[in-house]
């Protein structure tokens, strides 16, 4: 009698286990393509490589698929990578595999290395309505920049008392403790920080960064972090990009956070789309990566990833267009040797 | 069947766990073709960093763990109990990016936060003690049990007690405990990310930089597996499993001290007091409405449950294959490879459809806690069934009878409970998901999009969900223990 109830409770036990994540699974499916037509399943196929935050919930990507579907009689099937760095590896090793069509999200820093790495497909993309920051880089027709924004110093206003007016100010002993910034290595943000010291004095910048060491408040690993130190109130001033202002001031409704503008110029990120050479799909790829510069999608980025756009016209009217015109400048990216001095001051 | 076929059969099994477990690697040995070794400078300050951060952690949170397993001890309504072990247990399962600003939360006001080899340590006593207050109770119940008892009605004084009779019959099961939260230290990746500043580069944060910024898997797979051979070696050298064979619950109320019955509380609320100080200090000013909520919810049940079963399965068949003194000695010293390693070896597999991704999630989760689950909890249950199951081997009997008669009645609540840890753990997984299925709407994973698109305070509240979501999965596993064990 024991045997059986045993027997039977560990069958049971099994099965309901085991049918509850099959029920879960299926009907997850059933949810997310209730409104999808039968035909998808039969069509073309494009695999599309970009970092988390865009394809995720909260992101931009899962509204530009949705409207690239509904034209292009194929389904976007979408992979990630944490990071511009993870997404080249993972592009890499897919390349003997089952190659990737699309690639989003690459910034200047892994552009040298993609082009080393990887064999792109050339592009034709219309620049004749691009903005001038973007206009004035040069002509690239592998790598499509779809958004971009300056980035500089994110303070609250009650909090800051006389911010910085140009980068040397930054040294004074007032800003002690004050400022949030990201380690170069592991964060975009971080590495334009650094190239940014690096454009304006590079056979100085060791020095400059000693000076600037003590009014560190927290050096983070990524722009995420390091926000949330400053959302947290625990540094006065963030390292982020311009356009975070069009978060706080258009969704929150809070005009308190202002940018530090700097004379000397900002440095620019700026993000990019590719083609993969070894693509399957090339033309639908092609197709998707002219669409990301269309200004339905780019009123997406605006709105979701909180990036300019790069095409000219579509900030009138929105928070952007009120947010401060920042003078760019144009900067190198960091050698070994580079990083190796930031080592020598941030780690001893 | 007859006997060398049953036997065979249990061979090849006992093959392909350990091939399973080690997969990782058999899988970049095939991918990788020029190999080399990493220099001194890539290994050795890492190395060191590593050991002496998991070190201190594990030493500090046995200290504290004891601590609180004495505080726990002071209160007595049974009661009490279940809801002391979730309390214990949450600091566990807040993801480690919240536990680092709420960290910070709480220093910055007073002082420049301490960034570097303290923060980090600091951090891993506060998650880890919990956990191991509950290990101290289920091994002083079990060994102390009835020696406390009379102890008390003797009149022995607490110190007397702990000094000529707890610490030497516990000493082994203590320096296993020791080994399970050196481990989870040793090869935690997002706490030291985080944490630990400039100075104090650690093993696991090698590997990622080796990988994201110059593309060298050789030289990563070669430190994870300096790191796998060096828990191999310390868990040769340590005494196995600590986690009692079957569960006692005796009353060790004379241990504990009424005065420090509120420390209980402590770690839950420094956590907790940092993660409400964020939201305190931000405010949720604006929730985005088109949220996909509810396929995270069910994404991350998925997952949990998945996870959860696989372990089980798992348990279930080394119940079959063992005893095997090789292969338990394996599994007692194995670790997997770091996270990103092992997620970037399933993603080199074959099958990217959605639900490939999800079982590659759980399987990848698996390999990672499976042998340290399987260390804590369950080694122990099977080692004392060891006799009976050769015994039942030799009259004959078949597996069945054996699974169902005698593994499955005694060993039951260890599987589930570690099974349920497993799937408490899953739940809450950024890093692995985030490798393997980036794209998935999971709960963890919307929280991390939501603070890469400004929106920490709403990424905080999310944790309240995914806090209950996670309880509800280990209370699943271990609810069954009374349902099945009945």
């Amino acid at each position: 009698m024991v045997k059986v109830e045993a027997r039977t409770r560990i069958t049971l036990f099994v099965i309901f286990g085991v049918s509850l994540v099959f029920g879960l699974l299926f009907g997850r499916q059933a949810y997310i393509s209730k409104d999808l037509p039968r035909e998808l399943y039969i069509q073309k196929k494009l695999r599309v490589l970009t970092y988390s935050t865009f394809a995720s919930g909260a992101g931009p990507g899962d509204q530009i698929i949705a409207e690239f579907q509904k034209t292009c009689n194929c389904k976007v099937e979408v992979q990630t990578a944490g990071d511009a760095g993870l997404l080249l590896e993972r592009l890499r090793l897919a390349k003997d595999n089952l190659p990737y069509d699309v690639v989003i999200g690459l910034d200047q820093n892994f552009l040298e290395r993609a082009r080393q790495k990887i064999q792109w497909r050339e592009l034709a993309v219309a620049r004749d309505n691009w903005v001038p920051e973007i206009a004035a880089l040069p002509v690239d027709p592998v790598f499509i920049p779809f958004d971009w924004s300056p980035l500089t110093f994110i303070y609250r206003g009650n909090q800051a008392e006389a911010p910085p007016k140009q980068l040397q100010d930054l040294l004074e002993p007032r800003f002690k403790n004050k400022l949030a910034l990201q380690e170069p290595r592991s964060s975009s943000p971080g590495m334009q920080f650094f190239s940014w010291i690096l454009s304006l004095d590079g056979q100085n910048s060791g020095d400059f960064l000693r000076a600037l060491k003590p009014n560190v408040a927290s050096l983070s690993p990524s722009w995420a972090f390091s926000y949330g130190v400053f959302k947290n109130s625990q540094a006065d001033y963030v390292f982020s990009y311009i356009t975070s202002l069009a978060f706080h001031w258009g969704i929150e409704q809070d005009r308190n956070y202002q940018a530090v503008q700097m004379p000397e110029g900002h440095p620019l990120q700026i993000e990019f789309a590719a083609v993969p050479a070894n693509c399957r799909e090339c033309e639908l790829a092609e197709a998707f990566v002219k669409g990301l510069v269309e200004p339905e999608a780019q009123k997406v980025i605006m709105q979701k990833n909180f990036m300019f756009p790069v095409l000219q016209g579509l900030v009138e009217g929105t928070i952007y267009a009120e947010l401060p015109r920042l003078k760019v400048r144009t900067t190198p990216t960091p050698s070994a040797k580079d990083l190796s001095d930031w080592d020598n001051v941030f780690k001893h | 069947m007859t006997g060398t076929t049953f036997s065979s059969t249990r061979a090849l099994l006992r093959l392909a766990i350990a091939t399973t477990l080690v997969s990782p690697y058999l899988i970049w040995l095939a991918k990788i073709s020029a190999w080399q070794w990493p220099t001194l400078v890539e290994w050795a300050s890492p190395f060191a960093n590593a050991l002496v951060q998991a070190s201190l952690s594990a030493f500090l949170s046995l200290g504290m763990g004891f601590v609180l397993f004495l505080a726990a001890q002071g209160w007595r309504a049974p009661r009490t109990r279940p809801f002391l072990e979730i309390l214990l247990l949450l600091p566990n399962l807040v993801p480690p990016l919240f536990v680092a600003l709420g960290l910070l939360s709480l220093f910055t006001p007073w002082m420049r936060f301490p960034y570097g080899m303290g923060a980090v340590v600091g951090a891993h006593v506060l998650i880890n003690a919990g956990l191991v207050a509950i290990a101290f109770e289920r091994l002083v119940q079990a060994r102390l049990g009835g020696v406390i008892e009379a102890a008390w009605l003797l009149g022995t004084s607490r110190w007397r007690f702990w000094q000529q009779i707890g610490w030497p019959l516990l000493r082994q099961d203590v320096l296993s405990l020791f080994l399970f939260v050196f481990s989870i230290c040793f090869t935690s990746f997002t706490l030291p990310l985080l944490l630990a500043g400039e100075q104090t580069l650690t093993l696991e944060v090698a590997i990622l930089d080796l990988i994201r910024l110059q593309g060298r898997w050789d030289v990563a797979v070669i430190l994870a597996t300096t790191q796998t051979l060096a828990l191999l070696l310390f868990a040769l050298l340590l005494p196995g499993g600590f986690w009692p064979s079957r569960a006692v619950d005796r009353t060790v109320g004379f241990l504990g001290v009424a005065g420090l019955k509120w420390l209980v509380v402590l770690p839950t609320l420094i956590i907790f007091s940092g993660w409400s100080v964020g939201i305190v200090t931000t405010g949720i000013r604006h929730w985005p409405g088109d949220l996909p909520l509810l396929e995270s919810v069910l994404t991350t049940l998925g997952i949990g449950l998945g996870t959860g079963l696989l372990h089980l399965m798992g348990f279930l068949l080394l119940a079959y294959v063992l005893p095997h003194a090789g292969l338990n000695r394996f599994l007692n010293g194995y670790l997997a490879p770091s996270p990103v390693i092992t997620g970037f070896a399933l993603l080199l597999l074959p099958g990217e459809s959605e639900e490939i991704q999800l079982f590659k999630v759980m399987v990848a989760i698996t390999l990672i806690s499976f042998p340290l689950l399987y260390r804590w909890i369950v080694h122990s249950a099977l080692l004392s069934l060891r006799q009976q199951i050769q015994t039942a081997y030799l009259m004959g009997s078949s597996f069945s009878q054996i699974l169902f008669e005698i593994v499955w009645p005694q060993a039951a609540p260890q599987m589930l409970r570690a099974s349920g840890l497993a799937a408490l753990w899953s739940a809450g997984d950024f890093g692995l998901t985030g490798i393997v299925a980036g794209q998935l709407n999971t709960l963890p994973l919307l929280m991390e999009s939501l603070i890469n698109s400004y929106r920490l305070e709403s990424a905080q509240l999310l944790l309240v969900p995914l806090l209950l979501l996670s309880l509800c999965l280990y209370g699943l596993f271990v609810g069954s223990i009374r349902y099945v064990s009945r």
